[in-house]
């Protein structure tokens, strides 16, 4: 990298810093822009992380993350408003009991592979459901645990919205660090290993199986962390947070913002929420949750790389129309039916790079 | 004694159920490697398709036919138009049919709302039969539905073992690229599969709403538990469905009869056993 670009890289990530801080500032009508959209946007963006950062470096692809955001959620509920647990208790050895149930469920999960993992990941968030539904004695089944008080500290409260903001905010950079930097260390480097050739670090000494039961775990408490969050963002906790639909939210979030980078989460995060929003306060006529599936459908068959990616991927498809264009020009000019081979072999090469480049985890 | 064999019989309703819905999903699984998500979606329109058929027309045995076809075609549709594209890729065709599954729902939302749906049987089929033992008197829909999945499994084993198209189809299962070589049209195969495969699922539809509600949610409910059907029978494996059916049938309601609250855990234990035994299910082969 040239001194001159990595400046620039530099010079962005500052403009983003100042933009996020100014953000709760600056907007208008800071209920709409900076709850509805901002802090849920940064709550979402941390369990969409965990999915993210489980997918690109291990190469599963996991629908369970809202069990343990679950999990966390409701420890935190069930601990402070039915057994007066102080939060600065509560909140640690929830999101605690969250990462043990993810290991738990890793031991089981991580014996498959490919959409046999993701089958296994979605029973398990829809089983999470029906046992918080039924459990009703302490979850208080579809009623659920209201009236959480918000926590303060140093003199702030988490009610006021800008102190949740940043909160959040500060949250969403903790856990973006850690997780960057959990794939730098040598079980970082071991994990990637694992995923593009598991017979080849078996060989070389590795526990394949450890590894991976760790990557869940870690992933497992990263989505606990955004599930205390968010009941505190909700001031609730019921079964209907944690079905099939929010489940997917997660899914679609990730793939929206590009299922192959970590600031894809944040990013998906937001977008996603906008086009709810949008879609909820009747700015887009179609209804939220058939926007969201076409959309989701959309960007899986042609935007494979998701918003991160749309630059690439839209210089792509110029490429290629281009390249049809001058073939279909130059087939008039000749009055020839057969194409140059040369063109085809060229073309069908960049077409397989591209796919290559974009594979969703097997 | 007359309880055990009551639940033992809602087990054995149930598991036929199972049975329909994971028997489709399985033999497309089987044949294209296709994860198809939207299944239970197909499942609940079958169901809704069959009330407004008879609804308008009063004719039950229409709306069973209707529902079948019309699931059966929006399977192939979905098949031909959104995943072949994109079918070497199994994990996004997975995906994709997740984003059709909430479409579908929330259009089925939209034009049902959210009231519980229930199919009157036919006259013939209502009433109860003393089974003669115990002095139980059982409805004789849920034995016509019991008699349905045998003989419809019963057909799919005679259907694939015995005629040339099931043998291709095995072949296919095999070995895919094999079969195309040698002058098989394995588009038309494919066709066919996802055809009979949906419209198992909308069958299973328009009969389990005679039994059980169909509501927002049914979905979800039989998407859930055809999975674990076919994760603990092994994908691909018919036979494996049945099995997996029949055992998360009788457990879930005997659970569901004497530990209530515990039944989805149990359910769920069943898995984990299966799975931490054999990964790859009880019928199904390594991956």
């Amino acid at each position: 990298m040239t001194w001159a670009r990595a400046n620039v890289r530099i010079l962005v990530a500052i403009l983003i810093v100042i933009a996020l801080v100014a953000f709760p500032f600056v907007v208008p009508r800071p209920q709409f822009w900076v709850v509805s959209v901002g802090i849920r946007s940064l709550w979402l963006g941390i369990v969409a992380l965990s999915l993210i950062w489980l997918s690109r470096y291990t190469g599963m692809l996991s629908l369970g993350q809202m069990t343990f955001w679950a999990v966390a959620g409701y420890g935190v509920a069930i601990m402070s408003t039915q057994n007066g647990v102080p939060y600065s208790i509560s909140i640690p050895v929830a999101i605690a009991l969250a990462t043990v149930v993810g290991a738990l469920v890793g031991l089981i999960a991580v014996r498959t592979q490919g959409v046999y993992f993701l089958m296994l990941t979605l029973a398990t968030s829809q089983l999470a459901f029906y046992l918080v539904l039924n459990a009703a004695s302490v979850t208080r089944g579809y009623v659920g645990i209201g009236n959480i008080d918000r926590p303060e500290f140093l003199g702030l409260s988490m009610s006021d919205r800008n102190v949740f903001y940043f909160v959040a905010l500060a949250l969403a950079a903790a856990v973006s660090a850690l997780a960057w930097y959990a794939t730098r260390t040598p079980f970082g480097l071991a994990l990637q290993g694992i995923r593009d050739s598991p017979e080849r670090m078996r060989a070389l000494g590795y526990n394949v199986y450890l590894h991976r039961v760790a990557a869940f775990t870690f992933a497992s408490f990263i989505a606990a962390v955004s599930g205390a969050l968010a009941l505190f963002y909700h001031g609730r906790i019921t079964p209907g947070a944690i079905d099939l639909i929010r489940s997917i939210d997660v899914l679609i979030v990730s793939v929206l913002g590009g299922i192959h980078s970590l600031a894809g989460a944040f990013i998906g995060a937001l977008g996603l929420t906008t086009l709810q929003n949008f879609a909820q306060e009747g700015y887009i006529q179609v209804r939220r949750i058939t926007l969201t599936g076409v959309v989701f459908v959309a960007v899986l068959l042609f935007f494979r790389g998701g918003i991160v990616d749309l630059p690439n991927q839209l210089r792509e498809y110029r490429r290629s129309a281009s390249r049809q264009w001058a073939r279909f020009r130059s087939r008039k000019h000749d009055g020839r039916t057969d194409r140059p081979s040369g063109a085809d072999v060229s073309d069908s090469a960049g077409g397989a790079d591209g796919r290559d480049r974009q594979q969703l985890p097997r | 004694m007359g309880q055990v064999i009551t639940i033992g019989l809602n087990g054995l309703t149930v598991a036929a159920l199972y049975f329909l819905v994971a028997s489709g999903l399985t033999l497309i699984f089987g044949m294209m490697r296709v994860v198809n998500l939207a299944h239970g979606a197909f499942y609940l329109l079958g169901g809704y398709v069959a009330f407004s058929v008879m609804d308008s027309t009063d004719s039950w045995g229409l709306g069973l036919a209707v529902a079948l076809l019309t699931v059966g075609l929006l399977g192939v549709l979905m098949h031909q138009v959104l995943l072949r594209a994109i079918e070497q890729e199994d994990m996004r065709v997975a995906l994709v049919t997740i984003g059709v599954s909430l479409v579908l729902a929330d259009q089925m939302l939209v034009q049902y709302g959210g009231v519980a749906y229930s199919i009157a049987p036919p006259e013939a089929l209502r009433g109860g039969v003393d089974i003669g033992v115990a002095d139980i008197v059982y409805p004789r829909y849920r034995i016509f539905v019991l008699v349905l999945a045998v003989a419809v499994g019963l057909a799919l084993w005679l259907f694939m073992s015995r005629t040339r198209f099931g043998m291709i189809i095995r072949a296919g299962v095999d070995d895919r690229d094999m079969v195309a070589a040698t002058g098989i049209n394995v588009r038309a195969v494919f066709a066919v599969v996802f055809f009979v495969g949906s419209a198992l699922a909308g069958l299973a539809g328009a009969v389990g709403g005679g039994a059980f509600s169909l509501a927002p949610g049914t979905d979800v409910e039989y998407l859930l538990y055809s999975l674990i059907v076919v994760i603990v029978g092994g994908m691909g494996s018919v036979a494996g469905a049945a099995i997996g059916a029949l055992l998360v049938g009788l457990v879930s309601q005997f659970a569901l009869g004497y530990l209530p609250a515990m039944a989805s855990v149990m359910t769920f234990a069943l898995m984990i056993v299966v799975l931490a035994v054999r990964p790859q299910g009880l019928m199904g082969r390594p991956a």
